[in-house]
């Protein structure tokens, strides 16, 4: 596996790591573009783009980890193109690089949360594109948001106390000897792990007995969405989508799109994974480890595939 | 320079150092009419802390290089870009990156002089470095760690807290303990741990450099206790409290740009450097 540091794209402005086999690529297999999750720069969140990006080209696939226009190293773009407009192009300035280059033909497009909505639209735009893969996809609008965070707080004092404070001798010592935030307890105890918890359950009753339709402002996103999903269906560019056990993004997922992940499942045009003990930047080597495993399992179909199609 | 390019953006990307530990590096060329004879390398703090303050990096390399200054940033062994994995053996190897990123941005840009500037752990790593090789022209100390032991504690703190918060089900989390296995994505081994324990930059002896900056957010008094510790060691020391957003903790996609300590730091390094 080699590493090389690229300036690419029309103005030599996009900056990106090339990770590329120690052995002649197959130039049928498609290459893997991962998209910067958020403003994290392409090492992606807690490194693991670094990580994949090794464990692919390990089995023979080029990889490349760039920074869209304005985030990471590379320069913000002087045309002013809208965001949803400049990221296909920074995309396809990508593709071509690869192409010109190294004569990629294919791609699977990949992303960690903003990154994977970045790798849907592409795919949905690019036939070249034959797999999307979807990491932690967040998102949706300020009731989910909401939603998230208050369920983060309860559950982060629900562990402060419940493994923290409880089993500290320190705290009791200062709880019995008066020397405790009596006020700041009962705050925390009532407002922020008991209050949020009712305000969590009434959102999801709430959203359940809505129905998709209703749990979001984003209908027409939504319609988008699904209708992209067929479309790679379509033209066999399967999806593989990866949660982290228990996040408010694949709860919002199941909710507003839970049928087509079925169906599609059933059609093996989509698989679902759901990595335990993971937080939304797998912050644990477990959780990284996990998440390697699973993509190095989804691309090993192209690297077989690939292999059949050599035999002829 | 490419026209497409804003002074300061102007950047050439590449790896450096021997090939099985080849180092990410970064070099912003400044533009030719303003160009100095001093270049300035970037020590970049570690793990949540280096990808939370990327953005701030290169913004303050950005406004060196408008100034004149050439400058390199890079990754540690095992950190970013860098080759390697997350268990690196120990700071010693960091330190000696720093210094590979000293030569490489001579060679670069034949350069007779460097200054070093670093935040956080980057900061300490940086002053260790000037102090054994006697050559640094400058040193910027961005809300430096002065102690191993209580950063490292800080750390433990923080990964404890980032579970709680995040992890649905942490009941079969790796314990976190005194002496943890990982803390936030970085792989601890015992050499690393028993580093952390050690490093004090107030027991360094020799000055780090002929003129340092110590800027920091908000007056700590280990800050202070190190602005006193090298005035004893004879270093030409400026201190500054710079209000400014804490980059190197506040939530990534929030990418803030410290705009006021970034401007101190680099007129403080404009006066002190050719």
């Amino acid at each position: 596996m080699s590493e090389r540091a690229v300036l690419f794209g029309r103005n030599k402005t996009l900056v990106g790591i090339l990770t590329e086999p120690d052995f002649p690529p197959d130039p049928s297999l498609p290459a893997v573009v991962l998209f910067n999750g958020g403003l994290i720069h392409r090492v992606g969140p807690s490194r693991v783009y670094v990580k994949l990006a090794r464990r692919l080209a390990q089995m023979g696939f080029i990889v490349l980890r760039f920074d869209l226009s304005g985030i990471g190293d590379s320069s913000a773009r002087l045309d002013n193109l809208p965001f949803e407009q400049s990221v296909p192009d920074d995309a396809q300035q990508a593709f071509d690089y690869l192409a010109r280059t190294r004569g990629i033909k294919r791609f699977i497009t990949a992303g960690h949360c903003a990154g994977s909505l970045h790798a849907f639209r592409v795919a949905m735009q690019d036939n070249r594109v034959a797999s999307v893969i979807l990491i932690n996809s967040e998102g949706g609008e300020d009731s989910w948001k909401a939603y998230d965070r208050r369920r983060k707080t309860s559950r982060y004092y629900e562990n402060y106390y419940g493994k923290g404070a409880l089993t500290s001798s320190d705290k009791w010592r200062k709880f019995f000897t008066g020397r405790a935030s009596y006020r700041s307890i009962a705050r925390n105890v009532v407002q922020n792990i008991l209050w949020n918890k009712v305000l969590t359950l009434s959102f999801r009753v709430k959203n359940a007995v809505a129905g998709r339709h209703r749990a979001t402002q984003y209908g027409a996103q939504i319609k988008a969405i699904v209708e992209g999903m067929h479309a790679l269906a379509q033209r066999n560019t399967p999806i593989l989508i990866v949660y982290s056990q228990g996040s408010s993004g694949l709860q919002r997922t199941q909710l507003l799109v839970g049928s087509e992940l079925h169906e599609l499942s059933a059609a093996e045009k989509l698989k679902l994974e759901i990595i335990p003990q993971a937080d939304h930047t797998f912050t644990l080597l477990a959780s990284q480890e996990k998440l390697a495993q699973i993509v190095e399992s989804w691309c090993r179909a192209f690297n077989q595939e690939s292999a059949v199609m050599s035999s002829y | 320079m490419n026209q497409s390019h804003l002074p300061g953006e102007d950047v050439e990307v590449f790896y450096f150092g021997p090939s099985e530990k080849s180092l990410f590096g970064i070099f912003h060329r400044p533009p030719p009419q303003t160009a100095r004879q001093t270049g300035v390398v970037l020590c970049p703090p570690i793990e949540q802390e280096y990808i939370r303050c990327h953005r701030a990096y290169r913004q303050w390399a950005i406004r060196l290089a408008r100034v004149g200054f050439p400058v390199l940033r890079f990754d540690y062994y095992g950190t970013g870009d860098s080759a390697g994995d997350d268990a690196v053996q120990g700071l010693s190897q960091w330190r000696a990156d720093i210094s590979a990123a000293v030569e490489e941005l001579k060679n670069r840009g034949r350069l007779s002089a460097v200054c070093l500037g670093g935040l956080r752990l980057g900061a300490a790593l940086a002053s260790q470095v000037a102090a054994e090789r006697r050559d640094i022209t400058g040193l910027a100390l961005w809300e430096p760690v002065v102690s191993g032991q209580e950063y490292l504690q800080e750390l433990i703190e923080w990964h404890q807290d980032k579970l709680w918060y995040f992890l649905s089900d942490v009941q079969n989390a790796p314990e976190t303990n005194d002496r943890p296995s990982e803390l936030l994505g970085l792989a601890l081994t015992p050499a690393m741990l028993d580093d952390f324990n050690q490093l004090n930059l107030l027991s360094t002896t020799q000055p780090p450099a002929d003129r340092i900056l110590i800027i920091e957010n908000n007056a700590t008094e280990s800050a202070k206790e190190l602005l006193a510790h090298f005035e004893k060691l004879e270093s030409g020391v400026l201190y500054k409290v710079v209000a400014g957003p804490r980059v190197w903790s506040d939530d990534p996609d929030k990418a803030l740009v410290p705009h006021e300590v970034l401007q101190a730091m680099v007129a403080w390094m404009s006066e002190v450097a050719e």
